[in-house]
Formats: C-alpha cells, structure tokens, sequence
C-alpha cells in the first residue's frame, strides 16, 4: 500500500468539499470564478480517482487492487460508554469504480452548467450546492461504515432538497423538493432501522467487521432472540427499503419524476451519476448480507423488475423530453436491482455494472436534453423536430446514448451491461427461487425491447422529422462549453463497457472488505478447489457460458427490434398511419399509462391526505380535550375562589368582622354610656362592682 | 486539593454572580440609557460565556483522570448560610452541568444580541431577562436543594412579565398559564423534596437537617429511602412527585399545553430561553435530583415515561402539521423533541442518558435559532401565519437560508448535533429493551420533516410577495452574528461530537450505573 493509496480518499473528499467552502465566500461578488473553482476542484477529484482506477483496467488483477485497497486510520467521532463510533475512509475496486465514474459525471456536469446556467441570478451558489452534493456522494462512496454512509446519505437528501428546489419562486419547484426529500425520508425510516438492528446484532458500523461476522455465520447472541438469518433477512429489508427510497424504486419511486424540477444538470447530477446510485450501491456494498437469507435478493429482483416495466410503460407515453428521460432512469434502477437480485457474484457484477455504464450515458442524454431545452425553450417533444440539421453534435452524441440504452450490440456499452443483467438471472442458481428469476429475465427482455422503442420515440419526434415550431427550430444552437461534455459522456457510453466488461466477468471478483461469495470459500483464488465444490463450479461455468450464447439470439433482437419499432412508427408514412389506426383500440392502456397509473393521486388520498386529517384530529384533541381539561381546572379554581371569595364577603366578613365590629361598637356605646359623668350612674357601679366583689371572696374562700 | 477561586468565589458562583451583578447594573442605570443597558447586558453575558467555555475546557480535560487530578471537583464551593434548616449556598459541576451552564451562556448571548432592537421599555426587558437566566444558571450549578428550588422560581417569575408585558398573541392567557402550571408542578417538585429531605434527616439523625445533595446521596447509600412508608415503597411513593413536578417544565405528555402557547405568546429573546434552556431544567432536574436521590423509585416509573415519551415524539409531531403559526409548529416541534430527551432518560442506558444530555444542548441550540429568526421577521411582519407569509427568500434571503439549516437541524440531517444526539437516543432506547419506542421515535422523524419543509415552504419560498417588499434582511455583520453564532455551534458539535459527549459521558455512566444496580437498564 503507497502512499498516494492512502491519501486517495482523503483528496477525493477534500477538493470538493473545500471548493463549495470557497463558493461560500465568493459566490455573490465573483459568480464565474466561483464557478470556476469548483470546476477545477471536482477535476482534480477525478484525476485522483481516475490515478486509481486505471491501472485497474489495464491488468491489475482484481486481487491485487483488493489488496491495494486504500483507507485511512479510522478517525473517533464519538465515544460513549463502551461505543465509540469511528469514521474511517476505505476505497475498494467497487468504490474505485464509482469514485471514477462519480467524478467524471460530475466534472462534465459542472462545464457543462457554466454554459447552461449563464445568466441564472445564483450562478455561483448553484455550483457550491452541485459541488457539495458530489462531495456527499463521495463521501458515500468512500465510507468504511454503515454510519459515514447514513451521513453522507443524509447529507445527499439535503443537497437534493436544496438543488430539486433551486428555482424555489416557482411552486412546482417547492412542492418537487419537499416531496423528494420525504419520499426518501420515508425509506430512511427503514434504512436507519436496519442500521440499528445491524448494529445491535454485530456491535459495529464497520464493514469489514460486519462482513467478517456473516462470513462466520454468528452474530452477537440475543437480539430479541431471533438466529442469524432471521435478523440478517431484517436488516436487509431495512436497507433495501432505503435503498428503493434513494433509487427510486415502486412504490417509492414517486419523487424521482417531479425532481424535474431541478435546472436540468441537477437532473444530470441526480439521476444519473450520484443520488438514485447511492441505493444501488448501498445493496451491492451490503451483498454479502444480502445473500444470507435466500429469500431476500429474489424480492430485489422482482422488485426491479416491475420497477422496469412500469416505469419503462410510462415513458413511452411521455411528451415532456425530461420526465421521459426520469422514467427511463427509475426503469433503469429496476434493471440494477433486477441485477442484483440475481444473486451471486454475477448478480453483484450484473447490477453495479449497469450502475456505472447507465450513469455516463443517462448523464450524457440529460445533458443533452439540457442542450436541447437550452436551444428551443421548451421541454415538449411536440414543439420540437428536425432539431439534428441545428444542434449536430449535441443530435450525435444523443444518439449514441440512445444506442447504448438501448443495448446496440457491441459497440455500446449498455449492450454489455444489459446482457450481464439478463445473464446473471438466466443463469441463477438452482432452487425454488431459480423459476422467480427466470421470469424476471423474460420480463426484462421485454423491459430492454421497450427501453429502445420508446428512446427512439422521443429521438424521432426531438431530432428528426419537419420542426414543428418553425419560430423555435429557427432560432436553436449550441455552444462548445455544453457539447464538450456531452462528446466525453458519449464516448464512455461506449467505452465503458468495453473497459469494465472483461474484468466484470472474472468470476473471482470479490465483493470488497476482503468478503468473498460463497463459493469461493476458501477465500483465494490460488487454492484449487476439490471434489464436490470443483464439481459444482465446473457445473455452474458451463451453465453461464451456455446461457452467454443463448442470450446474445435474445438479447440483441429485443433492442434492436425496439429501435426499429420506434423508428418506424415515428419516421415513416407507414408509422404514422399505423399509430393512427392503433389510437382508437389503445386508448385505454394509453389513459392508464398517460396518468402514471394514478400513483400519485392515490398517494394524495390515502397517504397525504391521511396524515393530515390524523394531524388535525390530533391537534383538535390537543386543543379541547387536554388543554380543555387545563382550562377546566383553571375555571375550577377561579370558581373555587368565587366561592372562597363569597364565603370571604358573606361568611367570614359578615358573620365574624362585621359581627365583632357590631359588638365593638356596641360596647363602645355601653362603655361610653357607663362614662358619662352622672353621679347616679357612679354610685350604681360602685356597688355593683362591691357586690361582685365580695361575692368572688365569698366564692373563693368559702 | 486545591480549591480553585477568584476573588473569593468559585467560577461556578461567578456564573450566578455575573448575571446576578449584570441586573443591578441595568438597575442603577437609567431608563433612557436604553443603548448603556444593553451594552451592560452584552458586556455581563459575553463574560459568563466566557466562563462557560473555560468550565467545558477542564471538563473536557478532566475525562479519564483520577479524582484527585481534576479540575472541577476544585471548583465546588459551599459556604453556610442558614445552619438550623441546613441550607447553604453549595455549587459544583460535572459533566452534565458544565454542558447545561455551556448551553446556557450560548441561548442568552444569542438572546440578547437579537433584543438589540427592543426599545419598548428596554430596561425593564433587559432586566427580566437577565434576573430569568441567572435563575436558570443557579439550577445547573446548585448542588443545595433549598438553591435549586429557590433558582428554578426565580427563573419562571420573569418570563410572567416578559411574556405578559413584551409578548404578542393572547398574551394574558398564555403568562397566566404557563406560570400557574409552572408553579403547580414546583409545588409538586418542592413536595417531593420535601418528603426526601426530612426522611434523610430523620434517618441520618444529625443535629440539623440539610438541603445538600451530597446529605440526600449519603442517606440514599445508608438506606434512607428503602424503607416503606405507610404500606408503600418510599421510593415508589416520592419518585412522581419529582417526576412529574419537574416533568411539567420537560414538558411531559400530557402537561405540555402550557410550552406551545407560551412560545407562541413570548417575545424572541424570551422563547429563546424558554425552549432553549428553560425547558430543560424539567429533564436536568429529573436526571441531577430524582433519579440519584431515588434510584429505585426510577427504575419503577421509567417504563410509564417510556410511553408518555411517545406521546410526546409522534403526538407532538403530528400537531405540529396542522399549526398554522410558525411559532406554534417550533412549539409543538420543541415538545416531540423534548420526547427523545425523555425516551433517552427512560432508556436507563449510559449511551441513552448521554444521548439525552446531549440532546438537550443540540435541541437548546437549534430551538433558539428557530425563535430567534422567526422573531426576526415577525418584527417586521407582524404576521406569523403560514398562509399569510410566503416568498420571503426573495427579500431576505439570509434568514430564508438560515431558516433551512434549522430545520435540517431539527430535521435530525446529519452534520448538525441533531443528528448525533437523537441518533444515540435511539441506538440507547434500544439497547434498554425499549424496541418499540426505538422504532417510534425512528419514525417520528418523517413528521418532523413534514412539519419543516411545510414551514420552509410556506414562509420562505413561492413567488416574489410584494407585501414583503420593505423587510430588511440581517444585512450587517452585526446582525448576522447571532444566527451564524448559533449555526456554527450545532454545526460544530454535529461533526465533533465528542468535543461533549466525551464530557457527558461520564455523568451518563454515573446515572447509568446507579440505575442498573437499582434493578434497571
């Protein structure tokens, strides 16, 4: 381990997170050399990640980079008790290649913003909050802890709150952050309870330290006496449940569309290269927990893949070029977690594959619908057409993207990482979850037959055919600052697969922190395996290679016949007149998908307007009944000292105070009257007082 | 041991002193020198802040040492004062009180650097407020039962006037309220102490009785407290006099109606204090008098307030989204949070307690901030209504932005002391066997995200609002002070925890310990 490995992670955060410190001082009196630092300071992050991934892809052994992992000594963030809770920094071959792939997004979203956000009244702020946010993602990227992970997690939500939200005078704008960061607050929820449960059975963040206890099958005994499985199964679904939050998986996938909102490079940002990647991520980085009980990386792949074909049935409706492009990404994830699902050490590969080949050509269609937005002014595909004659490159670029998405054969690199997908599920291992995922791939053929049809759709009615606005179409260009970008992202969504594809298809790829699947126990590729374990791998070789051919005879018909389909329909006579025809008969399907199967509003029903009734009652109650119940003892004691006060006024002032004045009084007159100066009256007392007098002698000596 | 001292005084003392000698200051000047009594008050705070931060540095420094090599046990000062009923003015800190007077000094500087612009009878205003925070020291520093009821007094009766005299919104009612309840739930405390310090006496048989705490500590150790008392466990029987007299301030479901109205009602600087510090003296008081003094008394009743603390969490939540006044949702919202504190006391686990403590600092911190900027537009506004406000950011965007980093704060978003605080409450609840309410307070956070991005939303953002076209945003750095004051600490404390839980943490273990051998945790 050298020392540049060492630094690594530490550099990688620190330029990021120092160029949105400086913004804070300079973004309002020098917007472009704001902009321009925080350019420069994501750039240098990606030639360190880049430092770190290459030699990778040019022939190191994925053992030795295993070995070279780098990470920085821990660091104590708290302590209490016998808990002290350390931060440390860690970067695997899975983290490398995000860290290149995180970085290279960013830096070309970043050119490309000073271009597309010229003009904008908070230029300068714009690029802090797009450079902090890359910085939470790397810090996700690079923890060595469940715990950095939640806080860099969090501290995407935030960022994304602030960007979905930049334009916060416009409404739509307001209600797109808030629903974004709630929606994803929801599967927090489940993400921080999986991450207590986890804690509690393993008494640590640390991966290697998790990861050690399931290699080991023995957790620390006695969380509510459940056995290892059992909790593992939990916990797993806690995170997965935050991880379908982040990636924007059904049913959680509701924010990700209205995120929209967001100037379009923070789509960029969001939806390709950072956000919806971290749940992805979070379920490859956490596989081998995954894997512990089998019922849990079916639900994955099953839950992809719906994920693919809903979202995948409403993007083909879609008129507005960016939500096409939203429902695509959350048709995407389903892909990667369809993927992952699979299980295995093909699965793992299947799904972070995708991860990374999407980001670039994801990142690279919604920079070049920002250019496409940023020469018409509009977001409607139906106001646009012919615009390739305009904006050739930006018109290049997008159609090899689209190519790539819609898995073109060879020269793409979606085609690699879709076909590692399919692979992955057909050649799953055997048991009763084997016919689950079967299904999955044939419904994912289906999803990556729909994916190129509806891509070559929104290409068709974009980029080709007559402009429909002549006034828009007239006044369209482009300039080098954006289309630069977009031709680095096209040339990774090639190249990337070409990079990546062979060393993903090792099957000794291990899956970080020194965990390695299951049947590789031995735990090293040097030692020969034996017997049964020979048997059983040589078995499963000879399955996957199997399936790697029959696949290509499935794979490349279903997207090469979706390009088709989309570009006949939408650029022929032929089309035109057989869409025509087919409005009437579909209709219905089209109402349904048109309206995104109602999630929304049934969401407003039940969830929203639930809560809100619950919150009213709740502060009725609050309002009448416990505060009544003060307000009542409060009238009781004002009634209390009424009755006080009138027992004070009648009782006590009348009986007693008037009573003893009323006597005073009365003696006072008898004293006086006794005083009066008559001498009869004298004489009469003297003997009186004689008389008493001498009866007392008599009464007391007597 | 080398008792520590400064003209004659301990620190601790001069940290009730200073605020003590502040007022008489302000007394002595006139009331047209409205700028010399504020520069009094600054120049009385910034000195005890100092303090503050020089108490929390040997506190720091004094984690892991031997008894004999610390600092703050040579800080304890105690000086007799009336011998017959065993009261004497008695000060000492640990851990948790350094915390608590840190906290303290923080909310008040803050405080009066936001009052600059009261000018309705400034004086007077200055004057309560600082008589109101030396009470509030006086409870985190006493260690003299007869002390810490005397300050705890001493701290409600001013905010009657602040709220009564400088306040806004049914103004009367909420005074009237808030000081009945307060004082109803002392009259229950002081019952409560009462009872243990007669019992102490009565078992010790000294000559004479004593309000010291060490006193009530050596009876509880010599047996004092076990014994039943008219067919019933004496612990069992005093513990919710403490309880729920001091629970009342916390304030425990459901004797919280008083806080969100009086909140509502207060002018800035005095919300400030009452939900940043006031309101947890409730918890302090549980933690410092009645769980030490009666340990088995709290091991019976945590499992009830481990289910009024949900209350507290979920119901506090909910309320809080459908209040339309700002300050009522940050009322509301004080009183779900004030929930983790009691979850995390009810934990009975040393990470819980600490957790709790810890909160109760972030929570001071945030909850001033909030106060503290909502008065800084309502000034101006004189609306607080959410309907009514909207597309503030576009006039003042300073306080928009500051108003968004609170709620992350309150949102519990990682990177603010929030996060740290609630996220050991929650880890603590758990590891208590509590799993249920770990769960419940996991969720309480999505109401609480509801509840602030509403607020943000509804007051900050939307279309440009010509109504709010004269608001005057903080501009100077003056100004700015306060608000940015108060975000670097959480922010602070949210990245380097330690710098308190470390410090904490050996209160929390105490507390814990003593608890477990009590039958608990």
């Amino acid at each position: 381990m050298n020392t540049v490995h060492q630094l690594a992670p530490v550099l990688i955060l620190a330029f990021p997170l120092l160029g949105a410190v400086v913004a804070l001082f300079t973004e309002r009196s020098k917007p472009r050399l704001t902009a321009l630092i925080s350019t420069a300071a994501i750039g240098m992050s990606f030639l360190v990640a880049a430092g770190i991934v290459l030699p990778h892809v040019w022939g190191m052994p994925a053992d030795r980079l295993a070995e070279e992992i780098a990470s920085v000594r821990p660091i104590t963030w708290m302590t209490t008790g016998t808990t002290a809770v350390e931060f440390g920094f860690h970067i695997d071959h899975l983290g490398a290649a995000l860290l290149f792939m995180v970085t290279l997004c960013s830096t070309m979203i970043h050119v490309f913003s000073i271009g597309y956000m010229a003009g904008e009244t908070r230029f300068g702020g714009f690029f802090r909050w797009i450079g902090f946010f890359t910085f939470s993602m790397l810090g996700l990227v690079v923890s060595d802890n469940l715990l950095t992970l939640y806080v860099a997690w969090e501290l995407m939500g935030l960022s994304s709150y602030k960007l979905i939200g930049f334009l916060y005078h416009k409404p739509s704008a307001q209600e797109a952050c808030k629903k974004a960061f709630m929606t994803t607050r929801i599967g927090d929820v489940g993400m921080f309870l999986g991450i207590v449960l986890l804690y509690l059975a393993t008494g640590t963040f640390r991966f290697e330290e998790i990861f050690a206890q399931v290699q080991a099958k023995a957790f620390l005994p006695g969380v509510a006496g459940m056995d290892f499985e059992t909790v593992a199964m939990l916990a797993s679904f806690g995170l997965l449940f935050g991880a379908m939050g982040k990636s924007a998986q059904f049913p959680l996938h509701v924010w990700l569309p209205d995120a929209m909102e967001g100037p379009t490079p923070v789509s960029a940002l969001i939806h390709a290269a950072t956000m919806v990647a971290a749940g992805v991520y979070l379920v490859g980085r956490m596989y081998p927990l995954f894997e512990v009980h089998e019922a849990v990386l079916p639900v994955v792949a099953v839950i992809g893949t719906f994920t693919a074909l809903f979202a995948g049935t409403i993007a083909v409706c879609g008129t507005d070029i960016k939500k096409v492009l939203a429902y695509s990404t959350i048709s995407q994830l389903g892909f990667m977690f369809a993927g992952l699902g699979a299980g295995g050490a093909l699965g793992f590969k299947a799904g972070l594959f995708h991860l990374v080949t999407h980001a670039f050509f994801k990142a690279c269609l919604f920079l070049g619908s920002g250019s496409v937005i940023h020469a018409v002014h509009t977001q409607e595909v139906g106001q646009m057409g012919g615009l390739w004659r305009k904006i050739p490159v930006t018109f290049a670029t997008w159609m090899f993207a689209t190519l790539a998405i819609a898995g073109f054969p060879w020269i793409t690199s979606g085609f690699y990482s879709k076909d590692a997908i399919l692979l992955a599920l057909a050649a799953s291992e055997e048991g009763p979850w084997q016919a689950v995922r079967l299904g999955c791939m044939a419904a994912l053929v289906g999803g990556a037959f729909l994916t190129a049809a509806y891509m070559m759709r929104v290409t068709a009615l974009t980029f080709f055919g007559k402009p429909r606005e002549q006034e828009r179409y007239d006044h369209a260009h482009e300039s080098p600052v954006m289309t630069i970008p977009l031709v680095v992202l096209a040339v990774m969504a090639c190249l990337a697969g070409f990079a990546w594809h062979e060393r993903m298809l090792q099957p000794e790829m291990v899956y970080g922190f020194g965990y390695f699947p299951a049947h590789r126990a031995s735990g090293l590729p040097a030692v020969a395996l034996t017997g049964e374990a020979l048997e059983a791998y040589n078995r499963h070789a000879e399955h996957v290679a199997h399936w790697h051919h029959t696949l290509l005879f499935i794979a490349i018909p279903a997207g090469l016949g979706g390009l088709a389909l989309g570009s006949v329909l939408y650029m022929t006579p032929v089309g035109a007149l057989a869409r025509e025809k087919l409005r009437g008969p579909l209709a219905p399907v089209f109402t349904v998908w048109k309206n995104k199967y109602w999630i929304d509003e049934i969401y407003w029903a039940t969830f929203v307007a639930g809560s809100v009734a619950v919150s009213r009652a709740m502060a009725w109650f609050d309002r009448e009944i416990v505060d009544g119940l003060v307000n009542l003892a409060g009238r009781l004691g004002l009634r209390l000292g009424d009755a006080s006060g009138w027992a004070d006024r009648e009782v006590v002032d009348a009986q007693f105070v008037h009573g003893a004045t009323g006597l005073a009084w009365g003696a006072g007159g008898l004293f006086s009257a006794m005083q009066g100066g008559r001498v009869r009256v004298y004489v009469y007392q003297a003997v009186m007082a004689t008389a008493v007098l001498a009866l007392a002698v008599a009464a007391v000596y007597g | 041991m080398e008792p520590v001292r400064f003209l004659g005084l301990s620190p601790l003392s001069w940290v009730v002193a200073i605020p003590a000698l502040t007022t008489l200051g302000i007394l002595f000047t006139p009331s047209a020198a409205k700028n010399a009594v504020r520069r009094i008050a600054l120049a009385g705070m910034t000195l005890t802040f100092g303090i503050a931060i020089w108490i929390l540095v040997q506190a720091a420094g004094d984690v892991g040492l031997d008894a004999s090599a610390r600092v703050l046990p040579r800080l304890a000062q105690k000086v007799e004062w009336v011998r017959e009923l065993g009261i004497s003015w008695n000060v000492g800190a640990d851990g948790m009180g350094a915390a608590m007077v840190f906290l303290t000094s923080i909310v008040i500087f803050a405080g009066v650097l936001v009052s600059w612009s009261v000018e309705d009878r400034t004086k007077e205003f200055y004057l309560s407020l600082i008589a109101l925070v030396t009470g509030v020291f006086g409870v985190f520093v006493s260690r003299d039962l007869f002390w810490f009821y005397f300050s705890y007094e001493l701290a409600v009766i001013p905010m009657y006037l602040l709220i009564g005299i400088w306040g806004s919104t049914n103004k009367e009612y909420a005074s009237m309220k808030l000081t009945l309840y307060l004082t109803t739930g002392a009259v229950c405390a002081l019952v409560g102490l009462l009872m243990v310090y007669f019992r102490a006496w009565a078992f010790l048989k000294t000559p004479y009785p004593s309000f010291d705490l060490d006193y009530i500590l050596m009876a509880r150790d010599a047996g004092a407290f076990d014994a039943t008392w008219r067919g019933m466990d004496f612990q069992v029987f005093a513990f919710p006099f403490l309880l729920f007299g001091f629970g009342a301030i916390a304030p425990m479901w459901p004797l919280h109606t008083w806080s969100p109205m009086g909140h509502a009602a207060a002018p800035s600087a005095a919300s400030m204090l009452h939900a940043g510090v006031l309101m947890k003296l409730g918890s302090f008081a549980i933690l410092r008098i009645a769980v030490p003094a009666l340990p088995e008394g709290a091991v019976w009743w945590m499992p009830v307030v481990a289910v009024l603390c949900m209350f507290n969490i979920l119901y506090g939540g909910l309320v809080a989204i459908a209040q339309k006044d700002m300050k009522f949702i940050v009322g509301y919202s004080s009183s779900s949070h004030m929930g983790y504190v009691l979850l995390g006391i009810a934990s009975m686990t040393s990470l819980g307690i600490n957790g709790a403590i810890f909160l109760m600092f972030a929570h001071g911190v945030m909850t001033a901030l909030a106060f503290a900027l909502i008065g800084f537009f309502y000034d101006q506004t004189h609306v607080r209504t959410i309907p009514d406000l909207g597309g503030m950011s576009h006039q003042i965007p300073f306080i928009g932005t500051a108003f968004v980093f609170m709620s992350m704060a309150s949102a519990g978003v990682p990177g603010f002391a929030n996060f740290a605080s609630e996220v050991m409450v929650m880890f603590g609840a758990w590891q208590g066997g509590l799993k249920w309410q770990a769960v419940v307070a996991v969720l309480g956070i999505v109401p609480t995200g509801v509840y602030l991005l509403r607020a943000v939303k509804g007051a900050f953002f939307g279309p440009r609002n010509p109504r709010w076209d004269g608001l005057r945003d903080a501009v100077t750095p003056f100004q700015r002070l306060p608000f940015l004051f108060l975000i670097s600490v959480l922010l602070l404390f949210g990245f380097w925890p330690r710098l308190l839980t470390d410090v904490i943490g050996e209160s929390a273990d105490e507390l814990a310990g003593l608890l477990a051998r009590a039958g608990g945790g």
